[in-house]
């Protein structure tokens, strides 16, 4: 559990990063058309790795 | 052929001709180095896609993540999943930034964001890096063939070395692409049939799950132990200074990027590449290792073998003739497939980057094809002479991650921070590589330097924790020099940052329209090679005025790209049948397309 912690925290800091400096150049935002549909496919990512992750940890133990 | 049987011997030289000829008869399609590094950036997103991942996973991969497979289970598949986390600066950061300056490779972009000495400085850095990956894969190669045909590394690297040449050398870019294609698919077949068989042989998904042994199912593998293979020192090594190394650095993956046709395609095949292929691929690579700890634990599988030689003795133990060949051809294409790339992208930054500007001289299209072609065997060479080295240190999986752990950390630190910060200076660049680089050396001879950030990772696990503290000292070389310098102002720095993506958005591209059409031949004296001619009814279904530009593709997307012309539209001032474009008889006949 530790482990995954760590990683979506400090990996989740990475891409918070990320995600501010797109959003900054507006290249990602909350606004229909493309921006709206590239942060909604950064964040469904982002939980994919995390659901999928997750899940086996808990499944594994 | 030594340890192979007549029949798996007969499949592997016939992937071995099969993909030599495959490759080669690309070279046509290099007729300038921007088609020999670029392959004329007009491929797909899936051909970029399936490249990426045969790119990723080498020869080392299966070596690598069969044995962490055999030993700790599914946690050997935490390096294929955690990259996500850099994509949203990679997609949004430095992928626009590189396509809207037109840099080939990074010490050309810093170069241009900074001076001549920077951009030296990152060739020699980069170059270290590329070649030291090729010795890497090709000694890992040598050992497979070592083990399975008893042959020597040195001249089973040899033999490879000679034929990737053969292809990569005729078509460049085209031909690694196309050969990756088809490797990636063998690549992921290959490790997927002896995952499957091994199942198989266990009764099913549930009687392999039972005979797994405990703790075999986790993720992760123990926070800070053993020091050989433990979370913390993999994900500082691979998810945060392999990933920014890897996507951002890489010349190899920056040339496929920049392959693609547009921006869009690029960011496509990134998503496809990481959210689907590559954790398929770290099931590919890894599953050998899972079904072989389940064999031994069910007594199937005699035991007693070393953890590197998994892959090999499990693929031997499931498979029947014939089908060993299969998979050894697979374990062959992950090698090329990477060995090729990397070739290509050593070419360019040999070329471009240390050729070019210290010859100085005025560009001459056919002299730097040549040079592009004697930079891959320049480079092929090289990686083939630190064979023997590498056959004199540790394991392979230490020998991967303490070279990846010595040499990245300062130029991805210097990148992230010269696209990110306008105040970023020649002077804090230069410090970053050469200190930095000297620093992480340094700490080889002082692994004390290391302890601060080694997360409570014994001595022996530092060279994985050696990319935490190279990051942040490098970061902190870089951060200070700046801060601490005064900043000489550069006219239009931040144009070559991600902020200038600010004003023009982060696309080439305009508005998109897609429109199925027919080709008209037209007299020369019509139209350049780089116009297409179109009547008022395409102009008012593209939505285009004169002048803009379009992508002339086939809609057979076998093709992939090849039959494909970037034009501008001009107005037609003959009459054209409607949905129809008009192009130069010579862009007709060079992509075989027949009038009408």
């Amino acid at each position: 559990m530790t482990a995954y912690l760590y990683q979506y925290l400090v990996g989740g800091l990475l891409f918070a990063a990320g995600l501010l400096v797109a959003a900054r150049t507006g290249q990602i935002g909350l606004r229909p058309g493309a921006p709206a549909r590239r942060l909604l496919l950064l964040v469904l990512g982002f939980l994919w790795f995390a659901a999928l992750q997750g899940g086996l940890l808990f499944w594994g133990r | 052929m030594g340890a192979l049987g007549p029949l798996d011997a007969a499949v592997v030289l016939a992937y071995f001709v099969g993909i030599t000829l495959f490759g080669a008869s690309f070279g046509r399609y290099a007729r300038s180095t921007r088609d020999f590094y670029l392959a004329g950036q007009r491929l797909p997103a899936w051909l970029v896609a399936f490249s990426l991942l045969a790119t990723t996973v080498g020869s080392y991969s299966f070596v690598k993540y069969a044995s962490a497979g055999y030993r700790f289970g599914l946690a050997s598949s935490q390096t294929y999943l955690n990259d996500w986390f850099w994509m949203p600066l990679f997609l949004f950061g430095w992928l626009p930034v590189a396509y809207r300056t037109g840099v080939l490779s990074v010490p050309e972009y810093f170069r241009r964001r900074f001076d001549e000495r920077v951009g030296l400085a990152a060739a020699a850095v980069l170059l270290l890096y590329l070649v030291g990956y090729i010795g890497i894969n090709l000694f890992t190669m040598g050992r497979a063939l070592e083990a399975l045909l008893g042959v020597g590394a040195f001249p089973a690297a040899l033999v490879v070395v000679a034929l990737v040449m053969v292809y990569e050398t005729s078509g460049g870019q085209t031909s690694v692409v196309f050969t990756d294609f088809v490797q990636g698919v063998m690549l992921l077949a290959g490790g997927l049939l002896v995952l499957a068989l091994g199942v198989a042989r266990l009764g099913g998904i549930g009687g392999f799950l039972e005979a797994l042994p405990p703790g075999h199912l986790q993720p992760f593998p123990p926070f800070n132990e053993p020091p050989d293979f433990n979370f913390v020192g993999i994900f500082w090594q691979d998810a945060v200074a392999g990933g920014v190394a890897f996507y951002f650095v890489n010349q190899g993956m920056l040339l496929r990027f920049l392959s693609a046709r547009s921006l869009a395609e690029g960011r496509k095949a990134a998503s496809v590449a990481l959210l689907v292929l590559l954790p398929l691929g770290a099931v590919a690579v890894s599953g050998a290792g899972w079904v072989g700890a389940a064999l031994e634990a069910r007594g199937v599988l005699p035991g007693g073998f070393r953890p590197d030689d998994a892959f090999l003795v499990v693929a031997k133990f499931l498979c029947r003739p014939g089908l060993l060949g299969l998979v050894l051809a697979a374990l062959l294409a992950a090698l090329m497939s990477t060995a090729d790339s990397l070739i290509n992208a050593t070419s360019a930054v040999l070329v471009r980057d240390l050729y070019r500007p210290c010859v100085g001289r005025a560009a001459d299209e056919r002299h730097d094809l040549a040079a592009a072609r004697i930079g891959s065997l320049v480079a092929g060479v090289c990686g083939l002479l630190l064979v023997p080295v590498y056959s004199s240190y540790g394991t392979v999986y230490e020998a991967h991650g303490a070279f990846i752990a010595a040499v990245t950390p300062p130029m991805a630190v210097a990148l992230v921070l010269a696209f990110l910060w306008p105040g970023f200076t020649a002077a804090a660049a230069l410090v970053t590589l050469l200190g930095g680089t000297a620093l992480m050396f340094l700490s080889l001879l002082l692994p004390g330097l290391v302890s601060p950030f080694a997360h409570g990772v014994t001595p022996q696990g530092y060279g994985f924790m050696r990319a935490c503290y190279g990051i942040a000292i490098s970061a902190a070389l870089g951060v200070a020099t700046a801060l601490a310098g005064r900043s000489r102002p550069v006219p239009d720095v931040e144009r070559l940052t991600v902020w200038g993506l600010r004003d023009r958005g982060d696309s080439r591209d305009g508005p998109r329209t897609r429109v199925r059409l027919r080709v008209r031949a037209v007299r020369a004296d019509s139209a350049g090679a780089g116009v297409a001619l179109v009547g008022p009814d395409l102009e008012e279904a593209l939505g285009r005025t004169e002048g803009c530009r379009v992508f002339v593709d086939d809609a057979r997307f076998w093709y992939g790209g090849l039959r494909s012309a970037r034009c501008r539209v001009a107005r037609a001032t003959e009459p054209l049948p409607g949905g129809s474009v008009g192009l130069q008889a010579e862009v007709m006949e060079r992509n075989r397309w027949r009038d009408g």
